[in-house]
């Protein structure tokens, strides 16, 4: 028969993975949560890019880069990071990065 | 292994060792400390897989004084959280541990514990440098790198390279900087080095540096930094601090620093202070913790509005004022973690409009500057 300091070393190792697990769950729940949102936010913006691109393309035969900055100047207004750091992700606030690519694109 | 330590260094240096014990791992060794007596010394280690504390104790110190006494080499892991509390309160100014097999018996006066440890061989080995390689600073001075950069790293763990603090070093300068993508802190030291390097780049993790400091001592006591491909390690008195190192490229940020400026003013870091802290107040609440600054000539204005609790306007006297009158808000809790790592008594901030970064430098020449980004908003 296994000593119970044994047994109880078990169960304290199978107690720290366990708060470990829940911990990891807990977090990949909020990974969910902000994916879900980003993933909302993104077919939104997608839905009204390819639109704006249809008809956009409809008026006009070619990209200028000024219009390439007016893009990405819409798309940081609408809450998204433009700068190589973080591109395409959800933003809080102000980046310092995102402004410098745009005053350099612009 | 059978030693007899003296208490006080035993515990000085479980102290140290104890900040990198985990409080919550999925490897259980690690609750403990790890204890090592090699016929030389006796080595403790604290370990979290991402940074560690080494203290080495040797058989006497600088003056000869006989610190330890080995009778038997040996290694056991011992849960810290008891070990530090049972050590803390033994009688007797002399320690005796003796271990048998992975039970440990902890003497001093009248008082015997028994504790039940951990096989030393389950324990994580850390990664031996041998190499010459590495550079020498002060002590207090990479305590000032460490506390005048790591602050503005990010908490988020989206970008992880952010969490870090970026180690450059290039033609004998060491520059350490960090950024949230919303401020950014820099400064550099000169530092010697034995042989000539290229440039070297490392990110470490901001909470590794940030216990590392802790631990620093503020004198000229010298810390030896050698940067590896997977590891940093500092070695200074008899402690060895080694941090995992974060891999990916660090943002540029040479080019985010502005070079023309509308406004520049002067003023007293403690009353600039003082008043962002009575402005925060009714800012705290708020998401960004918006505060509006009103640059003038005369005065420099600082003002907080919250619709539920009221307001707060404040005013403060710059030293000196050049340029346009400005409005702009800024994030109360930055400018005030900004404001507490610039040395001296007096900052410059110098201002390019309400909508882009402004940079914060000590009035005197330094290599430190901060860089901040102002919340654009409509204003009350």
């Amino acid at each position: 028969m296994a000593s119970p300091l044994k047994i109880l070393e078990q169960v304290q190792l199978l107690e720290g993975q366990l708060a470990a697990f829940a911990e990891e769950l807990d977090r990949l729940r909020v990974w969910v949560e902000e994916l879900t949102e980003e993933n909302r936010k993104l077919s939104l913006e997608n839905a009204h890019l390819s639109d704006g691109t249809k008809t956009h393309a409809m008026e006009k035969g070619t990209v200028t880069s000024g219009e390439a900055a007016r893009v990405l100047g819409k798309l940081y207004e609408d809450g998204y990071h433009i700068c190589n750091v973080n591109y395409g992700g959800l933003r809080k606030g102000d980046c310092l990065f995102c402004l410098q690519s745009l005053q350099r694109s612009g | 292994m059978r030693i007899v330590v003296q208490k006080n260094t035993l515990l000085q240096a479980l102290q140290t060792v104890a900040k990198a014990v985990p409080s919550r791992t999925t490897k259980p060794v690690l609750y403990g400390i790890h204890i090592e007596a090699t016929s030389e010394s006796l080595i403790l280690t604290g370990y979290n897989l991402e940074f560690g504390f080494e203290v080495t104790v040797t058989a006497t110190d600088n003056q000869d004084v006989p610190m330890i006494q080995i009778e038997e080499t040996g290694a056991i892991v011992l849960t810290a959280r008891y070990l530090l509390d049972i050590v803390r309160k033994l009688p007797h100014t002399l320690v005796r541990i003796d271990t048998q097999e992975l039970t440990a018996t902890i003497r001093s006066g009248n008082a015997t514990y028994t504790l039940n440890g951990l096989d030393p061989r389950e324990y994580p080995a850390t990664q031996e440098i041998a190499d010459d390689r590495g550079f020498a600073i002060s002590c207090a001075t990479m305590r000032e790198l460490v506390e005048r950069t790591a602050f503005a790293t990010s908490t988020s763990e989206s970008r992880p390279v952010l969490t870090g603090v970026l180690w450059k070093y290039e033609n004998g300068l060491l520059t350490l900087s960090a950024t949230d993508s919303h401020r950014m802190a820099t400064q550099g030291t000169e530092v010697e080095t034995l042989r000539d390097y290229a440039l070297i780049e490392s990110i470490i993790p901001g909470k590794s540096l940030q216990e590392l400091a802790k631990s620093l001592p503020t004198d000229d006591t010298l810390a030896n930094i050698q940067i590896e491909e997977k590891q940093l390690l500092v070695s200074f008195a008899n402690i060895r601090f080694f941090s995992q190192l974060i891999e990916g490229r660090y943002p540029d940020l040479s080019r985010i620093i502005p070079q023309a400026f509308k406004t520049s003013i002067t003023i007293g870091i403690k009353s600039l202070q003082d008043c962002v802290e009575r402005a925060a107040l009714l800012a705290r609440d708020t998401e960004n913790q918006i505060i509006r600054l009103h640059l003038r000539r005369t005065e420099i204005e600082i003002s907080s509005h919250s619709p539920e609790i009221g307001k707060i306007v404040e005013s403060v006297e710059p030293n000196t004022f050049e340029g346009e009158d400005m409005v702009l808000a800024c994030n109360a809790k930055f400018l005030l973690e900004g404001l507490r790592a610039i040395p001296g008594e007096d900052v410059l901030i110098q201002f390019t409009s309400p909508g882009s970064a402004f940079t914060l430098t000590p009035t005197a020449t330094s290599t430190h500057i901060q860089l901040m980004q102002p919340v654009r908003q409509v204003y009350i």
